[in-house]
């Protein structure tokens, strides 16, 4: 038994040891476990701001930079944040909504799966006198506040540019995340309200679950079964890096690929001319920006509109951005169009952009 | 003896019918579908899920299950790509083989001491490590995705040899070969069947049951060390959401193949071709343009329709 026990701690120890390479642990399970245990206790110094975030999970690059610019948000506001993840899964979004609700959080925000199956448990969180996030979606309840970007209208654009940079015909491919997640829901709905616009273009839809093999896969066989394809578009920056593998590979890089997210890899690749465009959201500063929003609210803050919306840019290298006037796009004032430079500029200057001395003042 | 014989074969034989009937059904759907480069991506894509699910029939031939396959697939990649990114050792293509073969073997001997000294059921101590594999996975360099493009590693993963045959491919032919050799060649092997056919039995039979059970998860652990390196180097990144489907498929496969969930039957080649299936059902969706949800349903079908056989079958008797 106890060489059994020294076994088994040695693995452990290991283990520990090849995850001692990180180099930013905010997002580890057991700080999250730590902070909340303080946070449980913590209910007689009540000057501290508790913020409980529900997001959809961990394992996609976007929410992994997200966290690291709320906790930079936390750190200069002074605050906790305490980030939770539902691993895609419905009912654990209502249950970790309801165990902040009892842990008496001072503000909750949720990237929601589906907003409006959240409405019962965000009426709660209201009676509570908790005001709530809904990231991307709207409930309509007095405190609920809404934090958007214009991803339909985003993407409703991307699909007009790559009809019109194909000629207005032939086959172009959606890759999205999954049915029924509402960031997904948007950004296809975009898209075909920009490609019906285009009769002589057929669309080809698959799933990707936001990962990055099944993407690879998905893009093979798409190439494999359709060999006249001629663009496309993946909802997420990660798995649009594989998507370009498979491309690659099959040595189809006339294929005109376009991306969402602007992580730092995407913009890379779109500077090199791997990818055409892609949309600069700005992971990390999704997080600060939302934190900062909930910090206002938590601090008694009731603004009269209860959508707040994110600029986001769309990222092209300059000899893009030259002829994108000329494709004749309508209504795309609404847009702002930066290069890869610019965007990795913002990407690193996201806290200088945001960041305000006196916001709880 | 004679009938059993005939019963083993109408098993045996089932995943390779299921196999013919597919491919008849999409060849006549869609002409394209049989092509040369159709072939060629189905070898490619597989590979990994071939692998873990070799992996999972050995445990299962034992009685047991590993749930943490899945997300050990995630945690290893992320411990591989930070050895290969991150380390003194940055660069170091052997230090990275190392970590994914290493760091497999070590989830496997957590995952057999657990089971075997310990006692706890398979289920759920595999579970537990599922759940502290995804934690690691997210912990180790910040579970941000690390980037491999130029790497020599994306041979294994994406290269082909003589520009058609997939190394990945490869690999996973070595890995059925090494698993054919172990079961039916080694000592190991007999113990194997024999524990998953009656525990009790093989333990008053003298047979030192629990080294050759943590063995067989040291051997699982090892595969899934073995398709995280080649999901890793195909999509030339390693990131924390690589686990994917690959653990479901990969005990569906194995279920399709043959395998019986109370362990002791089952073969290499049967979840060779389980594997097969599997992969060719999403691809087969992709060609005939059916809606994705309409794929996990299929998946479902043929899954009960293999095990339902099964099940008849084993009535019969």
């Amino acid at each position: 038994m106890k060489r059994t026990m020294v076994f088994f701690l040695t693995a452990i120890f290991l283990f520990s040891v090849l995850s001692g390479c990180s180099s930013n642990s905010q997002s580890s399970p057991n700080t999250e476990q730590a902070v909340e245990e303080s946070a449980d206790t913590a209910d007689s110094e009540k000057d501290n701001v508790v913020l409980g975030v529900v997001l959809i999970d961990m394992t996609n690059q976007f929410f992994v930079d997200m966290i690291e610019g709320g906790d930079r948000a936390a750190e200069d506001y002074g605050c906790e944040v305490i980030w939770k993840s539902a691993d895609g899964n419905f009912d654990s979004q209502i249950s970790l909504i309801e165990s902040f609700i009892e842990q008496g959080v001072d503000c909750i925000l949720v990237d929601p799966l589906d907003s409006e199956g959240l409405r019962p448990v965000i009426e709660k969180a209201s009676e509570a006198g908790i005001p709530t996030i809904t990231m991307a979606g709207q409930v309509d309840i007095d405190t609920n506040y809404s934090t958007v970007y214009n991803d339909q209208e985003n993407t409703r654009i991307i699909a007009e540019m790559t009809a019109k940079l194909v000629g207005e015909e032939g086959k172009t491919a959606l890759l999205y995340g999954n049915k029924g997640n509402l960031v997904s829901d948007l950004r296809q709905a975009g898209y075909y309200e920009g490609m019906d616009k285009y009769p002589n273009i057929t669309v080809i839809e698959q799933p990707t679950n936001w990962d990055a093999p099944t993407g690879m896969k998905v893009t093979q066989d798409l190439l494999a079964a359709n060999p006249d394809l001629k663009a496309i578009h993946c909802v997420s920056g990660p798995v649009t890096l594989a998507v370009y593998q498979a491309v690659k590979t099959a040595g189809r890089e006339d294929i005109l690929i376009t991306s969402y997210d602007g992580n730092a890899d995407e913009l890379a690749a779109v500077a090199d001319g791997q990818f055409y465009s892609t949309i600069l959201t700005g992971a990390k500063k999704t997080g600060y920006w939302n934190v900062q929003i909930a910090l206002q609210l938590a601090n008694g803050a009731r603004p009269e509109d209860h959508i707040f919306n994110m600029d986001t840019h769309l990222v092209m290298t300059q000899e893009n951005i030259d002829g994108f006037s000329e494709l004749g796009i309508e209504n795309t004032e609404s847009i702002s169009l930066i290069t890869p430079d610019e965007a990795m500029e913002r990407v690193e200057n996201y806290q200088k952009e945001l960041y305000v001395s006196d916001l709880l003042d | 003896m004679e009938i059993k014989g005939y019963r083993i074969n109408l098993q045996q034989s089932m995943p390779f019918v299921i196999l013919a009937v597919l491919l008849a059904a999409l060849g006549i759907l869609d002409r394209n579908f049989l092509s040369p480069q159709t072939l060629v991506n189905l070898l490619q894509q597989m590979a990994a899920v071939g692998v873990v699910s070799i992996g999972a029939m050995l445990v299962i031939l034992t009685g047991g299950i590993d749930f943490s396959a899945g997300y050990g697939l995630a945690m290893i990649g992320m411990a591989a790509g930070a050895v290969y990114t991150k380390s003194p050792l940055a660069g170091s293509v052997p230090a990275m083989l190392v970590t994914f073969l290493g760091t497999g073997a070590l989830l496997g001997l957590a995952n057999g001491l657990l089971i075997a000294k310990l006692g706890i059921l398979p289920f759920v101590a595999t579970l537990a490590m599922m759940s502290l594999t995804q934690g690691l996975s997210l912990m180790i360099g910040g579970g941000s995705m690390m980037l491999l493009g130029g790497s020599p590693v994306l041979l294994i993963g994406q290269g082909k040899l003589g520009g058609v045959l997939p190394v990945s491919f490869l690999v996973l032919l070595g890995v059925c070969v090494t698993a054919a050799f172990l079961l039916y060649r080694t000592r190991l092997g007999v113990y194997i069947y024999a524990m998953g056919g009656n525990e009790d039995a093989a333990r008053y039979a003298g047979i030192r049951i629990e080294r050759y059970k943590i063995m067989t998860y040291v051997a699982a652990g090892i595969c899934t060390g073995i398709a995280s390196l080649l999901t890793v180097s195909y999509i030339a990144m390693a990131t924390p959401s690589i686990y994917g489907t690959t653990l479901t498929d990969a005990i569906a496969a194995t279920c399709i193949g043959g395998t019986s969930m109370s362990g002791g039957h089952g073969s290499v080649s049967g979840t060779f071709v389980g594997a097969v299936i599997i992969v060719l059902i999403s691809t087969a969706l992709t060609y005939l343009k059916i809606p994705a949800e309409m794929q996990d349903v299929f998946k479902g079908v043929v899954i009960l329709l293999a095990v339902a056989f099964d099940a008849l079958l084993n009535r019969k008797k």
